[in-house]
């Protein structure tokens, strides 16, 4: 798992915080924190995310920004460059600000925020600093709490002892990826450790992740460095599903699409569309998201139905199709199974004319023409197969803070119900429309930057690239040429 | 609301009738005449107490025409009694009622009818019954069903629906029932499917009816959590616009509006006029004679009083065995009722060894009867006891609710059950319809028993039937039921009268928006509030605790089907090396896992003729009054909320023939526990211990040898006798608490000291609380009936029978006693109680 996410910290929590350190230490060249321990702070910095990431060492004492910056400077290989603390991002974990939950009382407050507060060189108590605790849960974050000097946000990243009754399960929490983007927004997701590294190469099930594992193939990395030979004779897969795995190992690897197909990509330029509906068997397409032109510069469009149940923004989407892009491909991910036939099942009940203009569209879902189409056509990288976990590998940054699409759905859905609940008129609130059409927006974004990809990796001729036991397709390529 | 919770009753009592008249009518009356029992009863001690007689009623009746409609009507093969008419006219007259008639009155079929007129009106009409427990929900889906398709002939599709029904059976029922029956465990789990399912949708949508069946069964702890299921139903079919109808059943309480209010939040009407038939009911009151001597001689200051009882008295198991024995071989067919430590396999043994033992002796057939017996064994039994092939059964109470077994001659019962509405409905066994029937109650060995051996008037008397126990205020409850509300439909401002009312709603969802369990960015007032959790909270709401924490109980040799144990009781009761009865089969706890996220209790069968019993130390901080009583001379009462920690440090092993301690003061090994809960405490004037010991008309108590080993006791005489007063006092009243109250007293705790640094206890105190973190409405319920219940303690204490300075099992000494009921004071307690009902008198 560490591997395959290859993160630039990893801190330690509780429970077992202490065996952390020593296990992932001899595997892995990574810098290991654990709070509250030690005499001076741990600092880190990241390789190219050039932030630091330093945990607050045992005691009450507040950090002196001099020693630290010194640290830094040898954390980072002593560069030297000016003042790296004051440039860079800062984040820093503490173990003690925590929630203190008492339903008596009725109250939940934040504990230790002060002395936290107190051990804070004022100048890094600014919007840039980023404060992360493993006394909070995974996945918490705080409302902005009011200081004396200005206000901050906790975020968590351990376990919780408060008392949240029936809201959260006993079992133990798994692993969590906090990622920072460059612009601050801060993304923290829960990780199966199951779906990692070599497991979650298609093909390799647990019988041969056993195999491979007793023969020192443990990182998806050495997966793909191993000869096919040896592969073959390893999980019993024939030469070409062999060779399939190991590319979608390179390119988990090396986060990037690598073409393993003949098909080409369509001609003509592609519309991005992704929709939002009430869950996983939606009675609703309530905004359609679209994109026109690339994951940067592209123009974005809502099509969003202006009443609970109203269909006419399925009409105007489709007079913009029929008007603006004409002949050109409509591209979703996954579009086959759910956002070409629900917008088909939508157009039946609201606008049966224009069903038949709609199905005889250019539809194309991306996904399927990587993995399936034809044997599939490329290799994408990516924990799973899902829309932001490979665009994320391919360097998208999402601009929404924590929501998802079933978030999202559950928004509509209770706005929904309250609708359909309320007796007068004028008595209901709206979600934020925009932040869902922000969402939305970084959905087809994200797909966009996939296309790019898919596009490069198709124009590559893929009969020119059988790879012989070189890591790069460039190499490979060079074989044959 | 509370002018219409007083039931009248139809009991009829015969005056003077201390022994039942030779030569009754009724053969089986005969057998217990006293002529009769003295030739033919072995070791004949006059132990009949009271008897009484409850003369024949004959039915009110109401031709159907004149309530109902046709085709109902006319299909309907019979008249309804007066009070199902009138419920009926209620219901129609858009009520929701409470029906609090008797046993066998014929209560079903009024929610029934009620269906069966909703259906007629509209056949999508839906209705919801619930039953407290599985084995009653399958009885009434074929009553159900009987009576809808059979008698009336209506189309309707009713279906169980809960934890043992198929998926593809509840997917039909989901679909097409027009009347589901669960309980309300299952449809705590079932309410969030509301919003994707079609079904439910539909059912939802088309609620006419909302029946609770049994409803006194829902107090205390369970009762708490039913009251919000029911709320946050109500709350979701406010969203489908469905305002339906309630109907609830309950037995004999002296509160039914106030009850029903509570656990739905709707107002109600009492239907209490028994239009219903019966037959003469004779009730004995039976006492299983004391050896005086025996007492006496073991009472000599230094030795263990609760053995020297055990001994002296002889056991209501066995004595209860000896009149089952006897009726039994006279022919009349009874059901014994056991709560006893042995279980109904001893209590059958023990019945055929008293046959052998009685003059007319002959071959009987009996039968031991429990929960934990297979489903097989159970049905097996209960067609015998229907065929009449039976003589006698020994059963738990198992046998109480509802399950069909026809009816048989006469019953007897061990013990007190503990409530009236439970004692009722045990004797209601016998004799259903109008043949008449006989009831004994072997008085066992408990404060309670011996006050209503003292005052049978009590059981007989229609003014002091028990209130039901129930309470919303437990905040931790509620912030869960919170929760499970907002997973089931976001939070709006227009749920508050459904969810704890404005200031405690927007608290408790803003403690939650602050803990990131509710959406942050919502408002209520605006486009809601999200739950924002861990999937289905509701899986996750023990309705057997208030903490979300329960205890499994899993046997290592063998089966037990035993409900999840709330933390508060597995720290008490299930300790390592605790003994504990179940469903009739003794186990010991072998090991208790704390930590794990779901703990369990370990425990293996044993048979053993050992008890055990825990003790503790308590301490009562962080007090804070919400309500005060004022009374004369510088006495107070107080409710309020305080943590109690509460050490269950060690345990005693005794014999339960003889009381005899066996090993002990053991080990428990558990760590504190700390309840965060609801107290009474009553204040007594600063100078009040001197006050007592001067105006003491007896000599003060030596102090027991143990007592000097136990630093809480004070050794020094004045102290220790006043010490002993007021822990008599607390005991008292906490015993006899249930004579008024629906409460189980195995859940609340007292605390007695001689002083306490809170401001509002200037001089000697005793604590009552609730021994289920955040309270379950038991103390407050006392401390609201604290005059009467001080005055009735006093009395009780003054006049036991035994006559003794540190008391007995009928009067102060408690088995939950943590402190190994020493000291205690009969003499300086009765004064203490005196000097409080005083200060009630002249406030």
């Amino acid at each position: 798992m560490v591997a395959s996410l290859s993160p630039d910290v990893v801190v330690a929590t509780e429970p077992q915080a202490g065996v952390v350190g020593p296990s992932l230490r001899r595997e892995f060249d990574v810098d290991i924190l654990e709070p509250g321990t030690g005499m001076r702070p741990d600092v880190s910095v990241g390789n190219d995310s050039g932030c630091a990431v330093l945990t607050l060492p045992m005691g009450e004492e507040p950090l002196a920004p001099e020693q630290i910056r010194t640290q830094v400077e040898r954390a980072s290989g002593g560069g030297g460059s000016g003042t790296p603390v004051a440039a860079a991002q800062i984040c820093v974990i503490n173990q003690t600000v925590s929630l203190s939950v008492n339903p008596y009382a009725r109250s939940a407050t934040l504990a230790d925020v002060s002395s936290y507060r107190s051990r804070i060189p004022d100048r890094w108590w600014t919007a840039s600093t980023i404060h992360l605790s493993t006394a909070l849960r995974a996945g918490f974050t705080t409302t902005r709490v009011q200081t004396d000097d200005g206000d901050a946000q906790f975020v968590g990243i351990g376990t919780s002892n408060a008392d949240l009754g029936v809201g959260t399960t006993a079992e133990t929490a798994h692993a969590t990826l906090v990622a920072v983007y460059s612009n601050g927004a801060i993304d923290v997701s829960e990780i199966d450790p199951r779906q990692f590294g070599l497991r979650g190469v298609p093909e390799i099930g647990p019988a041969r992740f056993e195999t491979l594992r007793n023969a020192g193939i443990t990182t998806v990395g050495e997966l793909a460095d191993t000869p096919l030979r040896e592969l073959t004779d390893l999980s019993g897969l024939g030469r070409t599903s062999a060779n399939t795995v190991r590319t979608a190992a390179e390119a988990r690897a090396t986060d990037s699409v690598l073409p393993t197909g003949d098909d080409s990509l369509p001609n003509q330029d592609p519309v991005f569309i992704d929709i939002e509906t009430d869950g996983l068997h939606p009675s609703t397409a309530w905004l359609i998201g679209v994109l026109d032109g690339g994951p940067e510069d592209g123009h974005y469009m809502s099509f969003r139905e202006r009443a609970v149940g109203d269909g006419s923004h399925l009409r105007a989407f489709l007079t913009w199709l029929t008007g603006a892009a004409t002949g050109r491909p409509v591209v979703a991910w996954n579009g086959y199974r759910f956002d070409f036939p629900v917008i088909t099942d939508q157009l039946r009940q609201h606008h049966p004319e224009l069903v038949e203009r709609w199905t005889d569209r250019y539809q194309f879902d991306a996904l399927w023409w990587a993995t399936t189409k034809n044997g599939g056509n490329a290799a994408l990288p990516g924990r799973t197969n899902k829309l932001e976990h490979v665009a994320e590998a391919l360097g998208w940054e999402p601009s929404t803070n924590g929501i998802d699409g079933a978030t999202v759905a559950a928004l509509y859905t209770a706005y929904r119900s309250q609708v359909a609940g309320a007796t007068g008129a004028g008595t209901t609130a709206e979600p934020d429309w925009d932040r869902l059409e922000r969402y939305c927006e970084d959905d087809v974004r994200a797909l966009a930057t996939i296309y790019e990809h898919l596009d490069t990796a198709a124009r590559q001729d893929a009969e020119l690239k059988t790879p012989t036991g070189e890591n790069s397709s460039q190499g490979s390529l060079a074989d044959f040429s | 609301m509370t002018d219409t919770d007083t039931p009248r009753s139809k009991h009829v009592t015969a005056p003077n009738t201390s022994l039942l008249p030779d030569g009754g009518t009724a053969h089986h009356r005969g057998i217990l005449s006293e002529s009769h029992l003295k030739e033919s009863f072995p070791e004949w001690r006059e132990q009949i107490r009271h008897s009484e007689r409850l003369n024949a009623q004959s039915a009110e009746t109401v031709a159907p025409g004149s309530v109902l409609r046709d085709p109902i009507a006319s299909r309907l093969g019979h008249d309804l009694y007066s009070h199902q008419a009138e419920a009926l006219d209620l219901l129609a007259a858009d009520e929701n009622v409470v029906i609090t008639t008797s046993t066998s009155s014929g209560k079903t079929l009024i929610y029934q009818l009620q269906i069966a007129r909703n259906h007629l009106a509209s056949e999508a009409a839906t209705a919801l019954c619930l039953f407290p427990t599985k084995a009653l929900t399958n009885d009434q889906e074929q009553s159900v069903n009987d009576r809808l398709r059979g008698e009336l002939g209506l189309d309707t599709h009713v279906g169980t629906y809960d934890g043992d029904t198929k998926d593809e059976r509840k997917q039909t029922v989901r679909e097409n029932a027009n009347v589901i029956l669960t309980n309300p465990a299952g449809l705590n789990v079932y309410l969030p499917r509301h919003s994707n399912d079609r079904g439910w949708h539909r059912f939802y949508s088309n609620l006419e009816l909302v029946v609770i069946d049994e409803a006194h069964e829902y107090g205390g702890v369970m009762g708490t959590h039913v009251a919000w299921i029911l709320r946050r139903l109500r709350r979701v079919l406010a969203h489908y616009d469905s305002d339906p109808q309630f109907v609830i059943t309950t037995a004999t309480i002296g509160n039914p509006a106030t009850h029903a209010a509570t656990l739905t939040g709707a107002e109600f009407s009492v239907i209490s006029e028994d239009g219903s038939p019966r037959g003469t009911r004779d009730i004995v009151l039976w006492e299983p004679p004391l050896n005086r001597e025996a007492l006496e001689g073991c009472d000599d200051g230094s030795g263990d009083l609760v053995e020297g009882f055990e001994q002296a008295r002889r056991s209501s198991a066995r004595e209860a065995s000896s009149v089952t024995a006897h009726l039994a071989v006279n022919g009349i067919q009874t059901l014994q009722f056991t709560t006893a430590r042995q279980g109904t396999e001893i209590g059958a043994k023990q019945t055929i060894e008293a046959v052998t033992d009685h003059p007319r002796h002959r071959h009987i057939d009996v039968e031991p009867y429990h929960a934990g017996l297979g489903k097989r064994k159970r049905r097996a039994v209960e067609n015998q006891l229907k065929g009449g092939d039976l003589d006698a059964v020994i059963s738990t109470n198992a046998l109480e609710l509802g399950i069909d077994i026809g009816s048989v001659d006469a019953t007897v019962t061990d013990s007190y059950p503990g409530t009236k509405q439970s004692f009722w409905q045990q004797i209601g066994r016998a004799g259903r319809g109008t043949s008449d029937a006989l009831s004994v109650l072997v008085g066992g060995k408990d404060a309670m028993d011996a006050y209503i051996l003292d005052n049978p008037g009590y059981l007989f008397d229609a003014d002091t039937v028990e209130d039901a126990v129930v309470s919303i205020d437990n905040d931790r409850v509620f912030a869960d039921h919170l929760l499970a509300a907002a997973a089931e439909r976001p939070l709006t401002a227009a749920d508050a009268p459904y969810l704890g009312g404005d200031d405690r709603f927007r608290e408790m969802t803003a403690m939650w928006q602050d803990a990131g369990l509710l959406e942050q960015a919502g408002g209520l007032d605006a486009g809601g509030v999200t739950y924002t959790g861990a999937r289905r909270p509701q899986s996750r709401i023990s309705l057997y605790g208030t903490t979300g924490t329960d205890y499994e109980v899993i046997c290592t040799n063998g089966e037990i089907e035993h409900d999840p144990v709330a933390t508060e009781r597995a720290y008490r009761d299930y300790h390592e090396g605790a003994l504990f009865l179940h469903a009739g089969q003794q186990y010991e706890v072998t090991e208790v896992d704390h930590s794990r996220p779901h703990p369990r209790i370990q425990v293996t069968e044993v048979a053993t003729t050992r008890y055990t019993q825990t003790l503790s130390t308590k301490q009562v901080h962080n007090l804070e009054v919400t309500d005060h009583t004022p009374l004369a001379g510088g006495y107070d009462s107080y409710f309020g909320t305080g943590t109690v920690r509460i050490t269950y440090e060690s345990y005693m092993v005794r014999d339960y023939r003889t009381g005899e301690l066996i090993d002990g003061p053991l080990p428990t090994e558990t760590p504190p526990l700390d309840l965060h809960t609801e107290l009474l405490w009553v204040s007594l004037p600063e100078d009040h211990l001197r006050t007592t010991i001067n105006a003491l008309g007896v000599p003060l108590l030596e102090p027991t040898e143990r007592a000097g080993d136990d630093p809480r006791v004070p050794m020094e005489q004045a102290r220790y006798t006043y010490a002993g007063g007021l822990h008599a006092a607390e005991h008292g009243i906490i015993q006899l608490a249930p004579l008024e109250l629906m409460i189980d007293n195995h859940d609340i705790g007292g605390l007695s000291t001689p002083s306490h640094p809170h401001e509002t206890i200037p001089g000697p105190t005793w604590f009552v609380y609730d021994g289920i973190d955040g309270g379950i409405g038991f103390s407050k319920a006392i401390y609201d009936h604290l005059e009467t219940l001080a005055a009735r303690t006093r009395d009780h204490i003054a006049d036991c029978e035994c006559g003794r300075r540190r008391g007995c099992p009928l009067c102060v000494m408690s088995e939950d006693c943590g402190n190994n009921n020493d000291p205690l004071d009969t003499a300086t307690g009765t004064m203490i109680l005196d000097d409080l009902v005083a200060a009630f008198d002249t406030r």
